[in-house]
């Protein structure tokens, strides 16, 4: 006799229709959207006529690697990268410090904390403008300076509101029995409120990365040495004119690569870094974009 | 899951550090230059001024594709006894760029603009806040007598004042006009047996010649896959088509009653539509050609899938660039030279047709705030440069070491690459250090001997040829319409060009093209009327 009420075996549920039709659709429309980068991948390793012929692929027919080189051997790219790691590693700091500091007292009933809240949310729909912008780097001597770059982006107003709501869903109880203790404002944020915003903090850190990573206008406008551009503003300017900078060599050593392959290899090179920061961040993601979301 | 996380990082990393190391390899030589000063100066130059200098591809100034000193740059530099601070343009924002520095009152000493017509008002707005500082042209007698040959120059003077200097078009014997046809497949022309000596066809054989390539398929490219006719250029289409049969398309026409007129409402104009969608119907331009990208004609000569590309206004540069050497990279064992040709085809009434290009390419400006001596230190390097001499400078190097006058003519020194063919020694950058502020060397593209000789020869037949008003039909550029504006015109022309163009390529699946056409241009011209009106009041 069998026993009716015996537990399902460990590891098999029962699949119905409905969720096999779901599955499909979703890996159908995840591959829609991978696609893309991936045949990106396949148009920079191919050549010229194997593109033209077959611009979707599944797979790379032939194996050419002379948009990379091209790409590699273009010097103002590792210039890009060398401003760009600069900014990302100091900026992606003092980002965090100024958000963190500024959520964590604005989380708090001090006085005048509607006032301060208001003038914060104005900055997201108003600015001061370019020109005012412009001068105020150009009289305070910041042009042509990593600084120009680092310091006007402070608080991303976004990114403070998710982590002050944060903040305040963390209980009371944990604050007040640390001031029982003796412990400061700089004690509590630093050893009870950070430690347990770890989902937010890998959130956060991850969008500025992001930003800091993707930035170019400010280095369009600030810096004068082209070998302080930031990589996205090289790579802007190589994908607006691709003709111009494979011209910058003289006929006879041209590389004759052509304009997709480069673009796509531009690309590639451009994504792959924060793809590999994605990872490591990636548990911490999906926890903090829903916490941040809590009523606080 | 974190550990696969970790794993696809770490061979990005490798995958990258491999491409890196694939990146590191040696570059040919170029040939070194000789260092060498100035042979002499009729004005010596006892300071030494430094300019401020906005330019686009600015970590090029100076430099050959090596890196090493450009020889040139140098011997310029010391001429004039100058030096270049460069504040860097970018391609795709430097009118912003620009706009942002004059208007925060932080502009470079010498600025690189772009006042073309549509920029035009912008221009007179700060010329009026007086932020640029008026050229002297009497104490300089080249910039003097090139601004004499210029049409548009007029329009940048205010109150008879030049405050920038056009970088005129070294074209000028041809009136600045542009030879347009296609760059096609004379090798497959010739095994339909329709092939002409010269390149030149009138409408029916070129377009019979497309058809006997379609059918016969001599690039074995399989039924249906060899593409006739294509363009590159979204705005290139249709008007390699109806602008031969009607020139003024898609602009306004100036009648011999002086009365301006729309393009499309002309009778020619619904008769070049009609012939487009023939020419569609019958498959000899690309089906997808509303669709075409920039570099679908290139790409597809290359693959050897395109009869032919279209082309506007034919430059060796591009053709060699963009046609020659990646077709001869993509099929190996087939000469460029012998594949591809320049064909110029005729409009049914028996003539080329040619439009008139500007004169001039970008313009550079001097900021207010610099003093007498670099204003008149600029003024001279810019009047050296439109010289004779000075054009040879910016086109074959340092005289003496790279050229040299033999019985009145410039004859070269240049060294050749181990197949024989000449290799400039002036480093191929588009910067302002010595070439753009003057002039454009559009016109040396027919005497660079570093150039094929075939295409130098094929190029310079096609602008004698349109700069032949027995041969051509000539749309002359008329300044007054160019540079005119105004918020009326502006409102009701911005986009309208490309909205013409768009109505054409969606009318190739009309069922009676006739009606909708007409139908489209009685609707549309009604609400460009007030641009009309305001052409007729103003432009006469």
């Amino acid at each position: 006799m069998t026993n009716s009420t015996a537990a399902p075996q460990h590891g098999k549920r029962n699949v119905h229709f409905g969720d096999a039709v779901i599955l499909a659709l979703l890996l159908l429309w995840g591959l829609i959207i991978l696609y893309p980068f991936y045949n990106c991948i396949l148009v920079s390793i191919v050549p010229q006529r194997v593109y033209i012929r077959q611009p979707f692929m599944l797979y790379p027919p032939v194996l050419d690697f002379s948009s990379y080189q091209f790409i590699f051997a273009w010097k103002q790219l590792f210039y890009g990268f060398r401003t760009t790691l600069i900014v990302l590693f100091a900026g992606v700091p003092y980002n965090l410090f100024l958000t963190i500091t500024m959520a964590y007292v604005l989380s708090k009933p001090i006085p005048g904390r509607k006032a301060v809240n208001f003038f914060v949310m104005f900055t997201m729909f108003f600015q001061g403008g370019l020109i005012p912008g412009f001068l105020l780097i150009k009289n305070i001597g910041l042009m042509d300076s990593y600084l120009s770059m680092i310091l006007p982006y402070g608080v991303g107003i976004m990114n403070m509101m998710i982590m002050r709501s944060y903040f305040r869903t963390i209980p009371l109880e944990l604050e007040e029995a640390a001031r029982l203790d003796g412990a400061g404002e700089y004690s509590i944020l630093f050893r009870i409120y950070l430690p347990l915003s770890k989902p937010m903090l890998a959130t956060i850190t991850l969008y500025y990365s992001v930003d800091r990573w993707n930035e170019w206008y400010n280095g369009m406008l600030y810096m004068r040495t082209v070998s302080k551009w930031p990589l996205q503003l090289f790579l802007r300017n190589l994908l607006a004119s691709t003709t111009s900078v494979v011209n910058q060599i003289p006929d006879s050593v041209r590389p004759i690569v052509f304009a997709q392959g480069i673009q796509m290899a531009a690309v590639v090179v451009t994504v792959v870094p924060i793809a590999i920061l994605y990872p490591f961040l990636q548990k911490y993601f999906v926890k903090g974009l829903t916490l941040g979301g809590m009523k606080g | 899951m974190k550990k696969a996380g970790r794993i696809l990082a770490l061979s990005l990393d490798v995958a990258i550090l491999c491409g890196i190391f694939a990146g590191c390899k040696t570059q040919v030589d170029t040939p070194k230059q000789q260092q060498s000063g100035p042979s002499s100066s009729e004005k010596p130059y006892q300071d030494k001024i430094t300019f401020t200098i906005s330019a686009v591809d600015s970590e090029k100034a100076g430099v050959n594709a090596d890196g090493t000193p450009a020889a040139n740059f140098q011997w310029l530099k010391n001429k004039f006894n100058i030096e270049y601070e460069y504040w860097p343009l970018t391609w795709s924002n430097y009118v912003d760029q620009t706009r942002v520095w004059l208007n925060a009152g932080s502009a470079p000493d010498i600025m690189m603009l772009d006042v073309s017509a549509s920029r035009y008002n912008e221009y007179l707005d700060w010329v009026k806040a007086g932020l640029f500082r008026p050229y002297d042209l009497d104490s300089h007698e080249n910039l003097s007598a090139t601004l004499k040959t210029m049409p548009t120059a007029e329009k940048y003077k205010v109150d008879g004042k030049l405050y920038v200097w056009p970088s005129v078009s070294d074209l000028a014997q041809y009136d600045f006009y542009q030879p347009s046809g296609y760059l096609y497949r004379k090798d497959w022309a010739k095994a339909v047996g329709a092939y002409k000596e010269g390149d030149v066809y009138t409408w029916d054989e070129w377009w019979k010649l497309v058809e006997a390539v379609i059918k016969q398929n001599p690039g074995k490219n399989g039924a249906g896959k060899t593409i006739g006719v294509l363009t590159g250029s979204d705005w290139a289409f249709p008007k390699y088509v109806t602008g031969l049969i009607s020139p003024y398309m898609v602009t306004f026409q100036k009648k011999s009653d002086g009365k301006w007129v729309w393009g499309p409402t002309l009778p020619e104009s619904a008769d070049a539509v009609a012939k487009a969608k023939e020419l569609y119907d019958k498959g000899l331009i690309w089906a997808n050609q509303p669709m075409a990208k920039a570099d679908d004609a290139k790409n597809n000569m290359a693959a050897g899938t395109l009869f032919a590309s279209t082309i506007t206004n034919v430059g060796v540069s591009s053709w060699l660039a963009d046609y020659a050497q990646p077709f001869e990279k993509a099929n190996t064992g087939i000469k460029a030279e012998d594949a591809i040709g320049f064909a110029m085809v005729k409009a049914p009434d028996g003539k080329f047709v040619s439009w008139q290009g500007t004169d001039h390419w970008s313009e550079t400006a001097m900021n207010k705030k610099i003093s007498e001596k670099q204003a008149a230190r600029w003024q001279d390097i810019l009047d050296f440069l439109i010289s004779k001499d000075g054009q040879n400078f910016v086109n074959y190097g340092i005289p003496g070491t790279d050229w040299e006058y033999q019985d009145g003519k410039v004859v070269d020194k240049w060294k050749t690459d181990a197949s024989g063919v000449k290799v400039s020694p002036v480093p191929n950058a588009s910067t302002w250090e010595w070439r753009r502020p003057a002039f454009t060397n559009d016109g040396f593209q027919m005497l660079n001997p570093a150039n094929p000789a075939y295409m130098r020869t094929v190029v310079a037949d096609a602008y004698k040829r349109v700069g032949d008003k027995s041969q051509t039909t000539q749309i002359p550029m008329d300044p007054d319409f160019s540079y005119y504006t105004s918020p009326t015109y502006a409102s009701a022309t911005t986009g309208l060009e490309k909205a013409v163009y768009n109505e054409i390529a969606s009318l190739m699946t009309s069922k009676d093209i006739q009606a909708d056409w007409k139908a489209w241009v009685d609707q549309k011209a009604k609400e460009i009327q007030p641009a009309i009106d305001d052409l007729n009041n103003n432009v006469k």
